[in-house]
């Protein structure tokens, strides 16, 4: 992930960041969570721009010019956060198909690098109605058309 | 007796950007954000194959 990066404020427990996107359209506040999910040590990651009531919409485009930069920067939170909490596996996957396709560029893209930190599995089905999903290490060659999200588990040391 | 782990790096070490802790974002923390996405992954959970 050698782009540029924002830097983030971040709340007191770090499952709340906060950067600001500058470009074409502006300044716009930009808010990246990890929540909780039911399933023990499974957090889930999202992030949108914030609204005046300090909500957070993750369907709107801000066409602002610095896709790379954002998506680098919530790449960086991901970081910052399974430093703090290194045991929690995190999922994140796109609004839309369209989204997820792109996180999967960005994953295939910078692949190399994000493996030497990270143990990285990709959830899809094979496209058959009624065919559940399947969780698997992502495979930078496979086509995974049906894919719908990602998890991805910070890879720990012995000290 | 488990093995005690190496802190991982954060985004300040591993990419020199800067992290500064806000507390006036801690209130937002706290609010349901993102609530029915979460209701999706859930949904998306539980219907793996081989449950989690």
């Amino acid at each position: 992930m050698n782009y540029p990066k924002y830097d983030l404020n971040v709340s007191s427990e770090s499952d709340l960041y906060e950067f600001y996107s500058e470009g074409n359209n502006g300044v716009i506040r930009k808010l990246i969570a990890f929540s909780a999910t039911q399933y023990s040590e499974l957090y889930n990651l999202a992030f949108g721009d914030a609204t005046d009531s300090d909500d957070v919409d993750d369907t709107v485009e801000s066409k602002n010019g610095d896709r790379d930069k954002v998506l680098a920067t919530v790449a960086a939170s991901v970081y910052e956060y399974t430093s703090n909490y290194p045991n929690r596996n995190i999922f994140f996957g796109g609004s839309t198909p369209s989204r997820t396709r792109l996180y999967k560029m960005v994953i295939t893209k910078n692949y190399d690098e994000i493996v030497s930190d990270f143990d990285i599995f990709v959830l899809y089905n094979d496209g058959i109605e009624g065919s559940l999903l399947k969780r698997e290490h992502f495979n930078v060659k496979a086509e995974y058309k049906n894919c719908v999200g990602f998890i991805v588990q910070r890879k720990l040391q012995n000290i | 007796m488990k093995n005690a782990i190496k802190k991982p790096k954060g985004a300040g070490e591993k990419f020199g950007i800067k992290i500064t802790v806000d507390k006036k974002l801690d209130p937002v923390s706290k609010k349901p954000l993102f609530a029915s996405k979460l209701d999706r992954v859930n949904a998306i959970i539980a219907s793996l194959q081989h449950a989690h």
